[in-house]
């Protein structure tokens, strides 16, 4: 019961966040066609890569075409629900964050409800077409795709709380913040295959954009249950750890005396 | 009694511009810093790409570019990239914000006031954008081909900035009719990566595609510096400056004719 008023709270959120988005119409929709078309542009660098290269250590045209299906859904749907979690560190900073505590609500789930990222819905719909054009409707290849984005978007969403969580520590961290979501974003948009030994350590553990991109990918390629299992585990991982030491650093957060009830 | 302005006071003025940037950047070098690896990263994915493909291909090298060039000539187009301010975004808020108003009253002409800052930031980040990408590529692939490239590269890539300049300037101008430019921007983002040569050397295009991107002024922005630092031919210099003055000078009456427009249009409320 307790859950599902808190999923209802959540509802509410995404609810007035979406309503607000679309306040300015013209705004809105170039924002998402903006998004689409630069993300369809910026594909079009494979497409001359792959008809000059053919394939990069067994990586082809269409893997490309997944891999950006994937981590254009996974994203979009973290910063469509989730937009706040890239933004912790910012309103931690500016002592932003009392307007939350001062809420009978749960702190982590309304701060970083409480921000929708239009663009994202750009990337969101950039991903569904994209896996679309690939032609496999089958139950099986749809029902992978769904777990996968779902995962993608939880690493997303969890790695970012993590990292803007050390705001509660090292007091100004936006710009290693935004320099992170660049990485992952960077990362998870190239073969898994060109990073190897302690590259490829490092991008399942430091920055964990194999999670979101390659191994998710790789799941649709060519199924197996242990990749669905590394893949759980490390969402459910990641996820822990972000709860955790968001609370314990909320515990050290000092209020910036900006008390302002929001109706 | 009025005052007749020298044009050492008039250069004196836009220097003093020039160098408040400089002294930003110096004050928060932690930003600086940080941006750093943003260039460090990159330049670490491509060799790992591009050493992958050259192995694959079984070839030392690939459409006249080694290895060793392609890497040098993919750290100057990212250094052009990297090394500029959102000039366009923040025209953006001040006309959004009003904050214009302040810039307008000011003893300066709109363009040279943003020319004169936009310089200031891209010397101060170009400086160590290249140090460090620098290091990262020589790391990777060795030394540069040759140093005869260094200077030429230098003049090159001060107009391939101008260049760049006029495409934010014009964006953010577009603010003066729209109410976010953000989806403009991208798109010139992306266009300019493509046809620039960014990520992936014209030379390597379709021959068709390649022939007219190198005629565009986003290959003079991006793939002529980078082109010229690897094979610094006398021709290659000529051919390049040619097209970049035409384009700058195209572009610069562009700019010139729409912020007298787009001024045109400006009204402040409240004081």
């Amino acid at each position: 019961m307790k859950h599902l008023r808190q999923l209802g709270f959540l509802g509410a959120l995404w609810r007035i966040g979406l309503l607000s988005a679309m306040e300015y119409r013209l705004s809105f929709v170039t924002q998402v066609v903006g998004m689409m078309l630069n993300n369809a542009i910026y594909f079009f660098f494979w497409v001359l890569f792959f008809a000059r290269f053919e394939n990069v250590r067994g990586w082809t045209l269409d893997d490309m075409m997944l891999l950006f299906a994937i981590v254009a859904t996974g994203l979009g749907l973290s910063l469509i629900l989730f937009n706040n979690s890239r933004y912790i560190a910012r309103i931690v900073a500016a002592g932003d964050l009392d307007r939350y505590l001062t809420l009978p609500r749960p702190v982590l789930p309304h701060v970083i409800a409480s921000s929708l990222s239009v663009p994202s819905m750009g990337d969101f719909t950039f991903g569904l077409i994209w896996f679309a054009l690939l032609g496999d409707f089958s139950p099986g290849q749809l029902g992978r795709f769904l777990l996968a984005v779902c995962l993608s978007a939880c690493i997303f969403t969890s790695t970012l709380i993590l990292v803007n969580s050390s705001v509660f520590w090292l007091q100004r961290t936006e710009i290693l913040s935004e320099h992170f979501l660049n990485a992952m974003i960077t990362f998870s948009l190239y073969p898994g295959t060109l990073f190897e030994g302690p590259a490829r350590l490092f991008l399942f553990t430091v920055v964990p954009a194999g999670l979101t991109g390659a191994l998710p990918a790789e799941m649709l390629r060519d199924f197996e249950v242990a990749t669905l299992a590394w893949l759980c585990l490390g969402a459910g991982a990641f996820t822990a750890l972000a709860t955790l030491v968001f609370h314990r650093g909320l515990r050290r957060y000092e209020s910036g005396s900006a008390i302002i009830a929001r109706i | 009694m009025r005052k007749t302005l020298t044009l050492k006071t008039v250069f004196n003025r836009y220097l003093a511009l020039f160098r408040m940037p400089l002294a930003e950047n110096w004050a928060y070098l932690g930003n600086v810093f940080s941006s750093l690896i943003a260039i460090t990263m990159f330049m670490w994915i491509f060799g790992m790409l591009w050493r992958a493909v050259f192995t694959a291909q079984g070839a030392v090298s690939i459409a006249g570019l080694t290895l060793n060039d392609t890497l040098w000539y993919l750290l100057m187009a990212e250094t052009v990239v990297l090394s500029k301010p959102l000039l366009a975004q923040e025209i953006s808020d001040s006309i959004k914000t009003g904050s214009v108003a302040y810039d307008l009253v000011r003893p300066y002409s709109f363009g040279l006031y943003h020319l004169s800052r936009y310089a200031g930031h891209v010397v101060f980040r170009a400086g160590l954008n290249l140090l460090a990408g620098s290091v990262v590529v020589w790391w990777l692939v060795g030394p540069p081909p040759t140093w005869a490239g260094i200077a030429p590269t230098i003049l090159v890539l001060l107009f391939a900035w101008g260049l760049e300049f006029c495409f934010e300037a014009l964006i953010g101008l577009a603010a003066f009719w729209t109410e976010d430019i953000s989806a403009f921007r991208w798109v010139y983002q992306k266009i300019s990566f493509i046809l620039g040569g960014l990520l992936l050397p014209l030379d390597f295009y379709p021959s068709w595609l390649a022939g007219l991107a190198r005629l565009l002024p986003f290959a003079s922005i991006l793939y002529a510096p980078g082109r010229l630092f690897v094979d610094p031919t006398p021709s290659r210099l000529l051919s390049t400056i040619a097209l970049q003055v035409g384009w700058l000078t195209a572009l610069g009456l562009l700019f010139h004719f729409l912020s007298r427009l787009a001024l045109r249009r400006l009204t402040i409320n409240g004081g």
